[in-house]
């Protein structure tokens, strides 16, 4: 026999169009987890604008300004550090692409209202200005490093820790966990898509789908552990993670740099509040 | 329950980093041997389940949704030491990429969410499992380990918010950073998990294991054969050395002293900050002034205040362009 | 039944489909074709209303399709079960714990009776074959009792367009066979089908009409399908064989 369908047996209700009333229902987690797993995988691909060809600073520097720059506002106690360190950061946003911009103010934007939110009380039961001071250093921080996300591709920021010796499994587990993300995340978009598609009035069960989902991404995510190690291997890999990386120093990092080394001084010079 | 930056001091931050290491080697030594070479990859799996889970909405009866960290799960899962480098990777880029989370404060983060999760999630489930036989029984202790383990972590973020106040003041005794001692941080922290997301942690653990459980068996985590001693040892270690640990530092910060709220009146030199000035990008050339007592702060606050001046100025045009362009474009579809 | 004018889609820096205009009738079988690249499973899903066009308009049954009318949850759920999608990849689709549970979901979602669903079902896994599966976990079946059990659980919704993302992909011949007869008897009892697919010796005599996408995007030739896959040469050049 040719195939295993008899021609006609469609069954009958197959065969006549329906009309159906679908149930309410609240189904709104599905939209919400596809919008964050879409915004994870957005954020973690190379932007438009981003690049490796397009790196203008070497990205071992912008993450050890990052760092720098988180750590120095954290510890300060002086306004004029704080202002100063607000001139470097926006002074580095300026430079940047209108889109790009948008994207890092967004990110401080929705800092910023957490924490006015989280600290607001303490304001107004007279924390003093070190509260306001608190909501600088929060966004002053969470600009520095929405600055080095926002213009560095994460194969950047990876061989970037490579660039500060740190242990090859480290950095090739970097690597893999961020290739993991985009791969099982298509997965798990297409999952909450077809879902979406499916739910088509009310899911009594609503969990039970979702827990299936996160299954099953598990299941195949350990399936394809096996079959990763084995395709690296068939490559001679052999444990030991190279990395390509920029050679020189541009006039730009050296200007960058050279930016950095003033922010400690103004640090040294008026961080500490004395 | 990521902790952002500047909530905690950076000596908190420091402290924390210093106890989570010991828990990072230990973890990677053990996977290290136990784990076959080719399961390596397994850690990045890893990390990139737990990111994903950390996304979903999870929905709650009564419509609302809720945010699971699935600690105990992939320590069911992995084992409690995989489960803390997958852990720990997924923070880490969340907080690298996404900004969720802080950068100093990823430490803490870790500890709460690396170690105190699938670690004391793991030994709960372990201590219910070798006690009862039903499978019944068996996810009972694993919503029971789960809920008692990511409230254990908000207990830990809480303790670590509540002792800012005491560990980081200023010359006038107020607090640097979180600014809530623990009778207030503790129950804000720990009403939410208690009440809900304790519960939404303990059921998507539990469904998701019994999707596992009846699709996979075998891929659930055996136990290895290493004894638990040791762990729980680890734990009481820990647990014993860490306030000794903060509180060490917050005397080395040096700024137990209660000063009069006289001093915060007078012009804000004894503070060293200034109200107003901090929030971001906008013309605060004047306020800033009153405190400097000019000469060198003069100059450098007036060629800061300068640069600050035309970088606000340059990203609101280039904003403006961008909504123009937006606009063209929606006016020619 | 399906109208698209000036339909266009496009991420920031790539145009993955552009001035597409298309009208299908109810009752029509169509193949899209094109080379890799070209669009179609954008298309199939735009049609569907997974992702929404950035130029030009959709109407379904009359209906203007847009992100605003499906943020209307009623209006999406009826929506989704009238054009039913097969994914490209039969993983992405199935989430239950049997069989029988996958393919209950739809009807169970719609609010039948239990009598009425589990009649739904056991006319489904008898059509497919796929009684020895029925408490089955879906996650370890064979990619070819996957694509069948996937495609059983979009047919439980008795939808009236059904779009097929290359069905035919990685399947043994027996099972393309299978498939290739269903699709056909599907159409034969009203059903408009629309399916994107490379697997041409496997669908001779299913399609009425195609529709060849360019590797930019366009509709290139919008034909008669016998007629369209006459023409060799302009198939070369397209990439397509």
């Amino acid at each position: 026999m040719r195939s295993d369908v008899g021609s006609h047996d469609i069954p009958a209700w197959l065969r006549v169009r329906e009309s159906h009333q679908p149930r309410p229902d609240r189904g709104r987690f599905v939209e919400k987890s596809l919008l964050s797993v879409l915004g994870a995988l957005a954020a973690l691909r190379d932007r438009p604008g981003m690049g490796r060809s397009r790196e203008f600073l070497r990205p071992e520097l912008k993450l050890a300004s990052a760092l720098l720059m988180v750590l120095l506002v954290s510890v300060s106690r002086s306004a004029l550090f704080l202002e100063a360190a607000a001139a470097f950061e926006l002074g580095c946003l300026c430079l940047l692409r209108g889109e790009v911009i948008a994207r890092v103010l967004r990110k401080v934007a929705a800092a910023g209202v957490f924490a006015v939110a989280i600290l607001l009380p303490a304001l107004v039961l007279g924390g003093g200005v070190g509260v306001l001071a608190l909501c600088a250093k929060v966004l002053l921080a969470v600009l520095a490093a929405a600055l080095l996300s926002g213009t560095t591709p994460w194969t950047s920021i990876a061989s970037a820790f490579a660039a500060f010796r740190l242990p090859d499994i480290f950095v090739m587990t970097l690597d893999m966990t961020v290739k993991y993300i985009s791969l099982l995340g298509g997965l798990i978009l297409d999952m909450l898509y077809a879902l979406k598609l499916r739910s088509v009035g009310r899911d009594d069960r609503k969990m039970d789908s979702l827990s299936a989902i996160a299954g099953t991404i598990f299941l195949k995510s350990r399936e394809v552990a096996e079959t990763q190690y084995q395709a690296m291997e068939c490559r001679c890999f052999a444990g030991t993670y190279r990395s390509t990386r920029r050679h020189g120093f541009g006039l730009s990092d050296m200007a960058f740099a050279a930016a950095n080394l003033v922010m400690v001084a103004v640090f040294i010079a008026f961080g500490t509040g004395r | 329950m990521h902790i952002p930056d500047n909530y905690l001091s950076p000596a908190t931050c420091a402290v924390m980093v210093l106890a989570v290491i010991p828990v990072w080697v230990v973890s990677v030594k053990k996977v290290a041997k136990d784990m076959p070479r080719e399961k390596f990859p397994l850690l990045g799996i890893g990390g990139a389940f737990s990111f994903l889970i950390m996304m979903l909405n999870i929905p709650l009866p009564g419509g609302s949704t809720g945010h699971a960290v699935g600690g105990t799960l992939l320590a069911v899962l992995l084992g409690p030491y995989a489960a803390c480098i997958s852990i720990s990777i997924a923070l880490l880029i969340q907080a690298l990429v996404f900004g969720d989370g802080g950068i100093l404060s990823l430490g803490a983060n870790c500890f709460n969410m690396a170690f105190v999760i699938p670690f004391s999630g793991y030994l709960i489930f372990k201590l219910v499992k070798d006690r009862v036989t039903s499978r019944t029984g068996e996810y009972v202790g694993l919503a029971v380990a789960s809920y008692v383990a990511i409230n254990l972590a908000a207990l830990c973020a809480a303790v670590e918010f509540g002792i800012q106040p005491l560990v980081a003041r200023d010359a006038a005794g107020l607090p640097l950073y979180c600014p809530y001692p623990l009778a207030i941080s503790i129950p804000a922290m720990l009403i939410p998990h208690l009440a809900v997301a304790g519960l939404v942690e303990a059921a998507f653990t539990v469904a998701i294991l019994a999707f596992i459980a009846k699709t996979s068996p075998e891929t659930i985590f055996a136990g290895s054969s290493a004894r638990l001693k040791p762990l729980y040892a680890l734990l009481a270690a820990l647990v014993v050395a860490s306030p000794l640990g903060l509180l060490a530092a917050g005397t080395a910060w040096g700024e137990w002293k209660v000063e009069d709220i006289k001093n915060v009146m007078n012009g804000g030199s004894a503070l060293g900050y200034v109200p107003g000035g901090m929030a971001k990008g906008l013309d605060f050339a004047a306020p800033l002034r009153d405190y400097t007592a000019g000469g060198m702060h003069g100059i450098v606050g007036y060629v800061v205040s300068a640069i600050l001046g035309v970088a606000v100025l340059v990203i609101v045009f280039k904003l403006l362009g961008l909504l123009k362009r937006g606009n063209r474009a929606r006016s020619d579809a | 039944m399906i109208e698209l004018h000036g339909i266009g889609f496009a991420y920031p820096e790539t145009t993955v489909l552009a001035e597409i205009g298309l009208c299908v009738k109810e009752g029509e079988s169509i193949a899209l074709i094109g080379p890799n690249g070209s669009g179609k499973s954008t298309l199939l899903k735009l049609i569907c209303g997974l992702v929404h066009a950035s130029a030009g308009d959709y109407f379904f049954d009359g209906l203007p399709i847009t992100k605003a009318r499906l943020a209307d949850a009623a209006f999406a759920k009826d929506f989704h079960r009238r054009v039913g999608f097969l994914f490209q990849n039969s993983d992405a689709q199935l989430f239950c714990g049997s069989v029988y549970d996958e393919i209950a979901f739809g009807p169970r979602q719609m609010g039948l009776a239990e009598d009425e669903t589990g009649g739904r079902v056991d006319d489904l896994i008898r059509l497919f074959g796929l009684e020895r599966l029925s408490g089955r976990v879906p996650y370890h079946l064979s990619g070819g009792e996957k694509r069948k059990v996937a495609l059983a659980s979009v047919l439980a919704l008795n939808p009236d367009a059904i779009c097929l993302d290359e069905p035919m992909g990685g399947l043994d011949p027996r099972t393309k066979n299978t498939l290739s007869d269903l699709i056909q008897s599907l159409n034969a009892s009203g059903k408009t089908i629309l399916c994107a697919t490379h697997d041409f010796e496997y669908v001779q005599g299913i399609f009425e009409r195609a529709v060849v996408l360019s590797k930019e995007g366009r509709v290139v030739r919008d034909g008669p399908y016998a007629e369209v896959m006459a023409d060799r040469a302009f198939l070369e050049a397209q990439n397509i064989i």
